[in-house]
């Protein structure tokens, strides 16, 4: 498998960037972009060049566990034989080479920003008192991927691609199927803007083996790990919002408290490493609904959002899991007023002075697309160039009484900002990005490159994030809302 | 020197809409299978709505109510209001370039929903009940439940 930067680069840590890539990444990308147009042909019409593309993933995984199952597959398929099974074991092979460079590039992001290893996820073993059980669409969605793989995504007719949808409509309703709901809803819609096309180059082929992957994975019975019970004082930051035409679902990143002693609500002065925790919270929606409108399906965060907003931490009981996310018992209660620039320097800067104690996801959901670390600038240049708007963060004054402070030689100069990922609901906007004094963003990969996803800003005077879009919508909800006209003729002709 | 392949949505797909619509007027409106479909309500009848669509390339298109009945107003040449509300709120959320890729129009071309009648097709006499069932279908997503769980599936997004 593919080596951590952190077990190559211990020499020279001070070198360490976000421009080179990790060794074996590059081989694993190039890897999976040949073995994906298996996908786009059709696997009951391969051609040579796809046949060699999955003997070159069949000889990657060479003396690895998954060997003997990944050749017997391959053999399979050429005999034309196509069977669940072999789909299934495709579905892992992918996603082992994804959960390998998973790891390094969270190993990268985490030795550039001096931030300690995550936790081995291997040290939470999954529950052994659950039972997971298989959802009852399993099966369909399964035929349904394996329909669509042996079609080739160049080729797909409607009615093959729309085949799935009663089973998604049960799906829909079965809050365990969340997960697999929500990705089968947006690529499902994707589906239907692209194809059928022309050019085969419109279709976004990785991502879309990519869902398919994680759709076949998402069917299997979920090991979950077991959550900790915690009372506490979390603080949340900010707001990491995703959304397709169907979905919206938010994140709250921040950090939590959990020490019995805590006198301090901010928790600095106990000594206590605060972890990173998120709150959660995704709910279904249309596209008829004007953007900021959506808040008004979003209500049950009007705490979180006002102690985001107002600046606040929050007193909760819950649990944690130990990927980090949090889910309360009832609201909590609004906690101590908080200095959330400075919490952030301290925490989230470049330059950090304090550490906090990190998460890793679960060992499932290993994927590059998966990797975001929080962080915060309020020292930096931007510069408009060729690659759109860059940032390039002022190391400190060095510090005579600290010095250890400002020796770290952080280089994380001209990362670019992904301005393409601000959303109507952001709260602010590019221009408003320019002329930010602070901007807090998550450090993410994708297509090769890092590059920062703004999730909010500080005017020098005021926050700018979807917590201030949402309040303001909540302060003053429009006369006539669309969620309320719309659900008002749901439910009228859903009743009759 | 690989070329490195896209995981997330790029561009973000459907930032939701910038701007309201009239949703009174045009309830439902989306580009589905190959057609530009939607609901319009009557301006008289509350009760009553008129399923109309577009074709993609032939752009022939139709309108009816939900009870199969003729939409009155409808003819070869007089393309009645409710074809016309149905383009202009499709504009409105989708962005008139949008539009004229879910029609087979060259992109830049579709300002207003002149710009699309100019092309028109033919009157097709075929009903479409689908888009009514498409429209509850729709409806269906307001009265789903919310979760407080991780979804890690929407790091795609």
């Amino acid at each position: 498998m593919v080596a951590t930067p952190l077990d190559l680069l211990t020499v020279d840590l001070l070198t360490v960037d976000l421009l080179t890539i990790p060794p074996g990444v590059a081989e694993a990308a190039g890897l999976l972009q040949a073995v994906d147009g298996a996908w786009l042909e059709g696997f009951a019409n391969l051609g040579a060049a796809q046949s060699q593309s999955l003997e070159r993933l069949g000889a990657a995984f060479g003396g690895t566990p998954l060997a003997d199952r990944l050749s017997s597959a391959l053999a399979a398929f050429d005999r034309h034989e196509f069977a669940l099974d072999s789909f299934l074991t495709l579905a892992i092979a992918r996603s082992a080479l994804q959960g390998a460079m998973h790891d390094a590039l969270q190993g990268q992001i985490l030795a550039v920003l001096g931030r300690s290893p995550s936790p081995d996820p291997s040290q939470s073993p999954p529950s052994s008192e659950q039972h997971p059980q298989t959802l009852p669409q399993s099966a369909a969605v399964q035929q349904w991927l394996m329909e669509l793989a042996l079609a080739g995504l160049s080729r797909l007719e409607p009615e093959q691609w729309l085949a799935i949808t009663p089973t998604l409509a049960a799906l829909q309703q079965d809050p365990q199927a969340w997960g697999l709901a929500s990705l089968l809803t947006g690529w499902l819609q994707d589906l239907n803007t692209t194809l059928p096309c022309v050019d085969f180059r419109q279709i976004p082929l990785h991502r879309w083996v990519d869902l398919w992957s994680r759709a076949y994975l998402g069917t299997l019975p979920a090991l979950t790990a077991t959550p900790t019970a915690i009372s506490g004082t979390f603080t949340p930051l900010g707001v990491d919002l995703r959304a397709h035409g169907h979905c919206l679902s938010l994140r709250l990143p921040g950090l939590l408290w959990t020490g019995d002693a805590t006198g301090d609500t901010t928790g600095d002065t106990t000594g206590e490493i605060p972890q990173f925790a998120y709150l959660n919270y995704s709910t279904y929606t249309v596209e008829t609904i004007a953007a900021v409108e959506n808040w008004l399906l979003l209500e049950a965060l009007r705490l979180p959002m006002a102690a985001i907003a107002q600046g606040h931490s929050l007193q909760l009981t819950g649990q944690l899991w130990p990927n980090g996310a949090l889910q309360v018992q009832n609201d909590g209660e609004l906690g101590a007023a908080i200095d959330r620039p400075s919490l952030l320097q301290t925490y989230f800067g470049p330059w950090a002075k304090e550490a906090f104690q990190g998460v890793s996801v679960n060992p499932s959901d290993r994927h590059p697309v998966q990797v975001g670390e929080l962080v915060w600038f309020q020292d930096y240049t931007l510069q408009s160039s060729a690659q759109g708007l860059t940032l390039t963060p002022k190391p400190p004054q060095a510090n005579v009484a600290e010095p250890e402070a400002g020796d770290r030689s952080v280089n994380l100069s001209n990362l670019r900002l992904a301005v393409d990922r601000i959303h109507p609901l952001s709260g602010f906007t590019a221009k408003d990005l320019e002329k930010a004094k602070g901007i807090l963003g998550l450090l993410q990969w994708d297509a090769g490159q890092w590059s920062l996803k703004p999730l909010g800003i500080f005017t020098g005077k005021k926050w700018l994030d979807p917590s201030s879009s949402a309040m303001a919508t909540w302060a003053n909800p429009p006369k006539k809302a669309s969620v309320a006209t719309l659900q008002e003729r749901a439910s009228r002709l859903l009743r009759s | 020197m690989v070329d490195f392949p896209a995981s997330r949505s790029v561009p973000p797909t459907h930032l939701g809409q910038p701007d309201r619509r009239n949703l009174s007027k045009v309830p439902f409106v989306e580009l589905y299978n190959g057609r530009l479909q939607g609901v319009i309500s009557s301006g008289s009848d509350l009760e009553r709505v008129y399923l109309a669509y577009f074709q993609k390339s032939s752009l022939d298109f139709h309108c009816s109510t939900n009870n199969n009945r003729p939409c009155g107003g409808v003819s070869q040449n007089n393309p009645c209001k409710h074809l016309r509300s149905l383009l202009q709120e499709a504009i409105v959320q989708y962005g008139g370039d949008a539009v004229a890729r879910a029609l087979g129009l060259e992109a830049g071309t579709v300002l207003e929903s002149r710009d699309v009648l100019a092309h028109r097709g033919q009157l097709n006499r075929q009903a479409e009940p689908e888009i009514f069932s498409r429209f509850l279908a729709h409806l269906q997503y307001l009265q789903l439940e919310p979760t407080t769980a991780d979804v890690p599936e929407m790091a795609w997004w």
